[in-house]
C-alpha cells in the first residue's frame, strides 16, 4: 500500500500549501474513517477528491471547516492548516474559520427564504445590517457565482423556485458572501443534470482565480477538467496524490488506474 | 459465473417455474374481497367520524339556537340584578335596588345567563396558558431537538408522554392541594418579601388554572415543536453552520422558521386544547363567573359551566338550552379561530414556500 | 386466521353475555346528592352484605339528576338533600308516577372560617350580606376585623346544598358573581381552611374534620341567640341542637321513589330508617333521625 505521507503533486510551480492536512486520522466513535492522511492544496489551486463511496471524502472535506466534529463522538487525530495557521488548535473560534472556509454540499440546501435573504443570511449573522452594503454584497455574490443575470428581477422570490443547478450556484453565492478564501465541494453536482453541472464546471474555473478550493467528485471527467491537482481514496487512506493529468494519464498505483478506468469501485 | 451455473441447474428452473406460477396465479376472489372489506371499513371509520363532527355540530346548534327564542340576545351579554345592602343596626339585609351587570346565575329565580364572564375565563385561560406553554414547549422541543444527546432524550421524550397520559383531574387535584396555596403564599410575600405581588389574594385563580393546564398542554407542544424540527433536513443546519453561524443562531433563523407550520400547528392545538380543558380549571381556575382585569382573581370557564351545570339543568329546559348554546359558541369560536390561523399559515407559507 | 378469531370473539361474548344473565339478583339503582353519596353507599353496602341477593348501584349527580331520573324512571330511588320542587313533582306525574318522600337523616349546613380569623358568629341576615355581595370586606361585618376581601366559596349550582343557602340564607338572591364554586364540600372544607379570608358553607359531618377553620355560630334573628352546631371544640357534630331544629340551617335528607315503596326497595328503606341505618346514619356524622319520626 501506499506510504503514510502524501507524495508531493510534482508540480513546477511546488507552491507552498494553503490547505494543508499533516497525518490526519479521523474517527466516528470507534470507527476510524480517515487513516493517516497527508495532503494539501496551494493558493488558488483546485484539488479534486475522488474515490468509491464511503472512502471517507466527505469526511475528509468536512474536516477543514470543523462541521464534521458537530457528529457526536468524533475525534480528530493530526493537523490541519489553513493559510499556515492550524485550525485543530484549542483558540481556533470555529466560527471565524467557517467564514474563512466556505462550504457547499451535494444536495441544493437553500433555506426556506428569499434569494435575497439566503445571500444575506451570512453577512446578518455577524451582524451586518446596513442596506447598502447587503445588497451590494447580495449582487456580487450573486455576479461572481454567475446567477445574477437569472434571478435580479426576483430577488424577493422564494429560493426553493429555482431549478436544482440555480439552487446549487446560489448555495454557493451564499457560501462566498462571508468572503472566504477557501471553498469546500461535496460532489456539488451530483443532484444536477448535465447542463446544470456545466455551468458550475465554468463557475468553478472562474472562482478559481480568488479562491483555493477542494471538490470532491464522483465524475472522471470533471475532475479531470475543473482541478490543477487530484487526490484518490481509498478505504480511508490516501493512495495517489498528484497533478491532474498525471493521475488521469500516469497513474502510479494499480488502484488509481482501475479506479479511473471504471474497473472498480 | 457461480450465479450463471445455478441459472442453468435444473433445479433451479423447477423451482423458478413453480414459482413463477404461484405468483402470477390470478388473484383468489377470498383475497380481493378482503381488500374490499378492509377498504370499506376504513372508509366507514372516516365517514363516521365526518358524520360525528357533523352531528355534534348539528345537533349543539339545534337544541342552542332554541334559548336564543326563549331569551333576547341582549341578556346574554348582560342582565339587571338585585342590589343587596346591609344594615348593621337592625341587622338585615335587604335588596335595595337593581343594577345592569354581567351575571351569569343559570339557577335563580330569575336566571341571568351573561356569556361575558363565562367568555373572559375560557379565553384569559387559554391565553396565559398558551403564553406558558408556548415558551415551555417551543423551549423544550428545541431543547430535545437540537440540543439534548440522544440519551437525554431518551430519558426526557417518554417522560412528557407520560405527562400527555395524566388525567386532567389528577393534575387538577395536584395543582389544588399541593402548587395553589404555596405559590399564593410566595406571591403575597411570605417567604420573600421582595416578592410581593399586590393583587394575588387567592389561592386559586385565573394564573393557577392556566398554569394547570399548562401542564398538560407544554408536552403536546414540546412532542410536537420537536417533530417539526427533526424533520427539518439537517443540510439546513449545516448549511448555515458552515457560513459561521452559532446553534443557536441556526435554530433561531434556519430550523425554526423552517419548522414553522408544525411548530403553529403544535402552538394552535395547544391553544384549542387550553380553551376545551375542563375539569383542570374547574378545580383550580377558583370558579366564580367574575370579570376581573386581575389575572390573580378567579374565573369560571365555558368548558366548567357546561360540566358543572349539565348534570342539573333539565334536559329540554331552558338551562340546559343554554348550555347547549355556550357550547355551539365554544365550539365556532375554536373552528373560527383555526380557520383564522391556518389562512396566516398559509400566507406564511407560500411567502417562504415550504 | 382473522375468521377463525373474529368467531372466537363472538363465542366469548355470547358466554359473557349468558354468564350474566344466569346470575339474576334483584337490582335496585340510586342516584343523586353528592352530598348523601357516600351515606347512601355505606347503607347499600351493609345492606347488600345482609342481602346477597339484592344488588344496589349507587351514583352521584346531584340531587336534581337524581330526582330526574327517578321521574325518568332511570334509577329506583333518589337521594335528594332538598325536597322535590313542585316543578319535579308536575315532571314525575307528567311521566305517570306518583313520587314519594322518604326521609332518612338530617343534615345540617355549616359555615366556616379560616382559623385565624376572630369571627365566631354570625347572623343569617349577615350570611344574606356576605353572600350576595353587600358586604365585601370583613371589617363591614365587624370593625375588629381585617380590612381584606371576603372570599366566597360554595358548592355548585346543582348540588342540594347550593339550593339549601340559597333559599333559605339568600332568601332567593343570587350569590354575588365573585362567589366560587367548588364541585365538592371536601374541596371547600380544604380551601377554607387555606385560605385566610375565605368562608364557606357545606354538610356539617364535613366540617368536623377540616384543619384550620372554624365552624360559625349562626344566630337566626337579632335578639336569639347564636347556635353552634358543634361541639365546642369542633371537633363533633351537636346532634341535640339540630335535631331539636334549633340550629337555623338544618335539613332533612331524603330518598325519593316514583311510586309508594314496595318489594326490595321498600325493605331497604325501611333498614334505613330502621335502628341499624340510623347507627350508620350517626356514624357516617349525619343527624339521625328524632326518635319519633323512626
Ligand atoms: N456520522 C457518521 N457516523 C459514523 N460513521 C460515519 C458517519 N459518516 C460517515 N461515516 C463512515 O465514514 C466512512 C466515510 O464516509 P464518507 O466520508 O461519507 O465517505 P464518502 O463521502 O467518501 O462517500 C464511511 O465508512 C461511513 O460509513
Ligand atoms: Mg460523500
Amino acid at each position: 500500500m501506499a506510504d503514510a505521507t502524501a507524495r508531493s503533486p510534482n508540480e513546477a510551480d511546488s507552491a507552498p500549501y494553503y490547505v494543508e492536512l499533516r497525518r490526519l486520522n479521523f474517527f466516528y466513535g470507534e470507527k476510524q474513517a480517515i487513516y493517516d492522511v497527508s495532503l494539501g492544496v496551494p493558493k488558488n489551486r483546485v484539488l479534486a477528491l475522488i474515490g468509491p463511496s464511503g472512502c471517507g471524502k466527505s469526511t475528509l472535506i468536512k474536516a477543514v471547516n470543523r462541521i464534521s466534529e458537530l457528529t457526536p463522538g468524533t475525534r480528530t487525530e493530526g493537523d490541519i492548516l489553513v493559510g499556515g495557521e492550524s485550525i485543530l488548535a484549542a483558540n481556533v473560534n470555529t466560527i471565524e474559520l467557517r467564514q474563512r472556509v466556505g462550504m457547499v454540499f451535494q444536495k441544493p440546501n437553500p433555506f426556506p427564504k428569499s434569494i435575497y435573504e439566503n445571500v444575506a443570511y451570512g453577512l446578518r449573522i455577524h451582524g451586518v445590517r446596513d442596506k447598502a452594503t447587503l445588497d451590494g454584497v447580495v449582487e456580487w455574490a450573486l455576479r461572481h457565482s454567475a446567477l445574477w443575470d437569472e434571478v435580479k428581477d426576483r430577488l424577493k422570490a422564494s429560493a426553493l423556485d429555482l431549478s436544482g443547478g440555480q439552487q446549487q450556484r446560489l448555495c454557493i453565492a451564499r457560501a462566498l458572501a462571508v468572503q472566504p478564501d477557501v471553498l469546500l465541494m461535496d460532489e456539488p453536482c451530483s443532484a444536477l443534470d448535465p447542463i446544470a453541472t456545466g455551468k458550475i464546471e465554468d463557475l468553478i474555473q472562474t472562482l478559481r482565480e480568488d479562491y483555493t478550493i477542494l471538490i470532491v467528485t464522483h465524475n472522471m471527467q470533471q475532475a479531470a477538467r475543473v482541478s490543477d491537482h487530484t487526490a484518490l481514496m481509498w478505504m480511508g487512506k490516501l493512495i495517489e496524490h498528484n497533478r491532474t493529468e498525471e493521475v488521469f494519464t500516469n497513474p502510479r498505483e494499480k488502484i488509481t488506474e482501475d479506479y479511473i478506468t471504471g474497473r472498480s469501485g | 459465473m457461480a450465479a450463471r451455473g445455478l441459472r442453468e441447474s435444473a433445479e433451479f428452473r423447477a423451482t423458478s417455474a413453480a414459482l413463477r406460477a404461484r405468483l402470477r396465479r390470478p388473484v383468489s376472489l377470498f383475497f380481493r374481497l378482503k381488500e374490499r372489506v378492509i377498504e370499506w371499513f376504513l372508509l366507514a371509520c372516516g365517514m363516521l367520524s365526518a358524520i360525528a363532527v357533523a352531528l355534534i355540530f348539528f345537533f349543539l346548534f339545534k337544541e342552542g339556537i332554541v334559548a336564543l327564542r326563549m331569551v333576547p340576545l341582549s341578556q346574554f351579554i348582560s342582565t339587571l340584578s338585585d342590589v343587596t345592602k346591609y344594615d348593621p343596626v337592625e341587622d338585615v339585609t335587604t335588596v335595595v335596588g337593581q343594577q345592569r351587570d354581567f351575571i351569569w346565575q343559570p339557577v335563580s329565580e330569575t336566571p341571568k345567563f351573561s356569556v361575558v364572564p363565562l367568555m373572559w375565563g375560557s379565553f384569559g385561560i387559554a391565553l396565559i396558558s398558551a403564553f406558558i406553554s408556548t415558551l415551555c414547549g417551543v423551549g423544550i422541543g428545541i431543547y430535545l431537538s437540537e440540543i439534548a444527546t440522544r440519551r437525554t432524550r431518551d430519558i426526557i421524550k417518554p417522560m412528557l408522554e407520560v405527562l400527555v397520559g395524566i388525567p386532567t383531574v389528577v393534575i387538577g387535584f395536584f395543582m389544588l392541594a399541593v402548587i395553589a396555596e404555596p405559590i399564593r403564599a410566595l406571591a403575597s410575600g411570605g417567604v420573600f418579601s421582595w416578592l410581593h405581588i399586590p393583587f394575588y389574594n387567592r389561592s386559586l385563580n385565573m394564573f393557577v388554572g392556566a398554569l394547570g393546564v399548562s401542564f398538560v398542554i407544554i408536552p403536546v407542544i414540546a412532542s410536537l415543536v420537536d417533530d417539526a424540527l427533526r424533520a427539518v433536513p439537517n443540510d439546513l443546519r449545516a448549511a448555515s453552520l458552515a457560513v459561521g453561524a452559532t446553534r443557536w443562531q441556526t435554530t433561531w433563523r434556519v430550523t425554526l422558521p423552517a419548522a414553522v407550520s408544525g411548530v403553529f400547528a403544535a402552538l394552535i392545538l395547544g391553544f384549542g386544547r387550553a380553551l376545551g380543558e375542563t375539569m383542570i380549571v374547574m378545580m383550580c381556575a377558583g370558579n366564580a363567573p367574575v370579570i376581573h382585569l386581575n389575572p390573580f382573581e378567579p374565573v369560571r370557564t365555558m368548558t366548567a359551566s357546561i360540566a358543572s351545570e349539565m348534570g342539573a339543568a333539565q334536559y329540554g329546559g331552558l338551562h340546559a338550552h343554554v348550555l347547549f348554546l355556550v357550547g355551539a359558541l365554544l365550539v365556532t369560536m375554536t373552528f373560527l379561530l383555526n380557520v383564522v390561523v391556518e389562512i396566516v399559515i398559509n400566507k406564511y407559507r407560500k411567502r417562504i414556500r415550504l | 386466521m382473522l375468521f377463525r378469531q373474529v368467531v372466537g370473539l363472538l363465542v366469548v361474548m355470547l358466554a359473557l353475555l349468558a354468564s350474566s344473565h344466569a346470575q339474576s339478583k334483584s337490582t335496585i339503582a340510586i342516584s343523586g346528592s353528592d352530598t348523601m353519596l357516600a351515606l347512601t353507599q355505606k347503607l347499600a353496602e351493609d345492606y347488600m352484605k345482609a342481602n346477597p341477593d339484592v344488588q344496589i348501584s349507587v351514583t352521584g349527580g346531584g340531587s336534581g339528576r337524581g330526582i330526574a331520573d327517578t321521574s325518568e324512571g332511570l334509577v329506583e330511588i333518589a337521594q335528594s338533600s332538598r325536597q322535590m320542587s313542585q316543578k319535579e313533582i308536575q315532571a314525575a306525574k307528567d311521566n305517570g308516577y306518583d313520587p314519594q318522600e322518604h326521609v332518612a337523616a338530617l343534615d345540617a349546613i355549616a359555615v366556616a372560617v379560616h382559623k385565624d380569623n376572630p369571627l365566631k358568629e354570625v347572623s343569617l341576615a349577615q350570611l344574606r350580606a356576605i353572600y350576595t355581595g353587600a358586604v365585601k370586606k370583613w371589617n363591614e361585618i365587624d370593625p375588629s376585623l381585617p380590612a381584606r376581601d371576603i372570599v366566597l366559596y360554595s358548592r355548585e349550582a346543582n348540588c342540594g346544598t347550593y339550593d339549601f343557602f340559597k333559599e333559605h340564607v339568600l332568601r332567593k338572591g343570587d350569590f354575588a358573581k365573585n362567589t366560587s364554586y367548588l364541585a365538592a364540600t371536601a374541596a371547600i372544607v380544604n380551601t377554607v381552611g387555606m385560605d385566610k379570608n375565605a368562608i364557606g358553607f357545606g354538610g356539617v359531618a364535613y366540617f368536623v374534620h377540616g384543619q384550620n377553620l372554624r365552624v360559625l355560630a349562626v344566630r337566626e334573628i337579632k335578639g336569639k341567640p347564636a347556635i353552634l352546631p358543634v361541639t365546642a371544640d369542633g371537633k363533633h357534630v351537636d346532634y341535640d341542637v339540630v335535631q331539636k331544629g334549633i340550629y337555623p340551617i338544618s335539613r332533612p335528607l331524603q330518598y325519593y321513589t316514583r311510586e309508594a315503596a314496595a318489594g326490595e326497595v321498600k325493605s331497604f328503606l325501611d333498614w334505613i330508617k330502621g335502628p341499624e341505618g340510623q347507627k350508620i346514619v350517626g356514624e357516617m356524622d349525619y343527624i339521625p333521625l328524632p326518635a319519633a319520626a323512626k
